[in-house]
């Protein structure tokens, strides 16, 4: 009875405070939060298994819960296989970084315009890319902090294509790995 | 071993620790609760619905209830409940682990993604804040308010 007492009394000083707390906070949350935003920063975050197993074989794909395909995290070495495949790739970055030096063979799509897009023009910019929604598409970036190959990919998902990844590592890790580029004179 | 459990100066020992880890680790989430969100929801384990509710009421019940050890008020309820919340930590630390998440543990700070043996040193962690908090759940207030149990033990000694 006195551990039901007091157990109760220490909850209800948590919730009352914790309720307020939130309340006047400026960060305070809403009740239901934006999962959206975490799931996607728990893709960027987060590897799951063995990191160095993802880097050369190729992920799952998965349907998850908001009715797409996931993009995948890949390493330099599982891109390069897919380069070899001929995988697009989709430079994510403004066109003037683009012409500064891109990985060869890769079309420019910059993530700003792209996501400007209602999810029908997205698709009909993506066709004229590449048909086939089960194809192998890889976004990148300049690597590092830039984080504009995960939300391009993110949309490409979004507008029904299946098989999306994100190279992380980006131009920069793909031009000093000696890998092949483009640069515009 | 009764006496040396319930030996006053450990038991504020272990309260000390504990408390001050409870309230240190509040701390942060308290000042963050969108981060700590995040980390709840990268385990994977809650119904989505209660991720941002939890992470609102979460770290003020760590807050009080480290308050409340550290204070030495109301010691067997949050001794209790400290216990509760040990067993619930170490067994999604212990899931997530099994399931390979790399990811963060959500006990202190909220930045970081965390390695797996990482997970580890906070399973590990949690486990033997979980034996302090057994012992003060278990032993605390013998000294001081129960001098009938204690000459109860003496006599039983003695036999």
């Amino acid at each position: 009875m006195r551990l039901l007492k007091e157990t109760g009394i220490i909850i209800a000083i948590s919730i009352t405070v914790a309720l307020l707390y939130n309340f006047i906070n400026p960060k305070g949350l809403a009740f239901r939060g934006d999962f959206e935003k975490y799931s996607k920063e728990t893709a960027e975050n987060t590897n799951q298994g063995d990191p160095n197993k993802t880097q050369n074989t190729p992920p799952k794909r998965k349907l998850n819960k908001e009715g797409f395909y996931e993009p995948s995290k890949i390493k330099i070495e599982y891109a390069k296989q897919l380069y070899d495949k001929q995988a697009v790739f989709l430079d994510a970055r403004i066109p003037e970084e683009n012409n500064r030096g891109h990985i060869q063979r890769s079309v420019s799509q910059p993530f700003e315009s792209f996501h400007k897009l209602s999810k029908e023009e997205r698709l009909v910019v993506m066709e004229k890319i590449i048909k086939d929604k089960d194809g192998m598409i890889v976004c990148y970036c300049n690597g590092g902090e830039c984080d504009i190959s995960i939300d391009l990919a993110y949309d490409i998902a979004k507008a029904g294509y299946t098989n999306v990844h994100i190279y992380l590592g980006g131009y920069k890790e793909w031009e000093d790995a000696g890998y092949p580029v483009e640069k515009d004179k | 071993m009764k006496k040396f459990l319930s030996n006053k100066y450990l038991q504020f020992f272990i309260r000390l620790i504990i408390g001050v880890i409870f309230i240190w680790a509040s701390i942060g989430k308290i000042l963050d609760p969108e981060s700590f969100a995040k980390a709840i929801f990268r385990y994977q384990l809650l119904p989505f619905g209660l991720v941002n509710i939890l992470s609102i009421i979460l770290p003020f019940l760590e807050f009080f209830m480290g308050i409340f050890l550290l204070a030495g008020i109301y010691k067997k309820g949050s001794s209790f409940l400290i216990i509760i919340f040990l067993l619930i930590f170490t067994v999604a630390l212990t899931s997530a682990y099994a399931r390979g998440l790399n990811i963060d543990c959500g006990c202190f700070s909220l930045e970081s993604v965390s390695s797996k043996g990482d997970i580890l040193v906070a399973i590990f962690r949690d486990i033997a804040m979980l034996f302090g908090a057994i012992i003060v759940y278990l032993y605390s207030g013998i000294n001081k308010g129960n001098k009938e149990f204690i000459i109860k033990e003496n006599n039983k000694e003695g036999e």
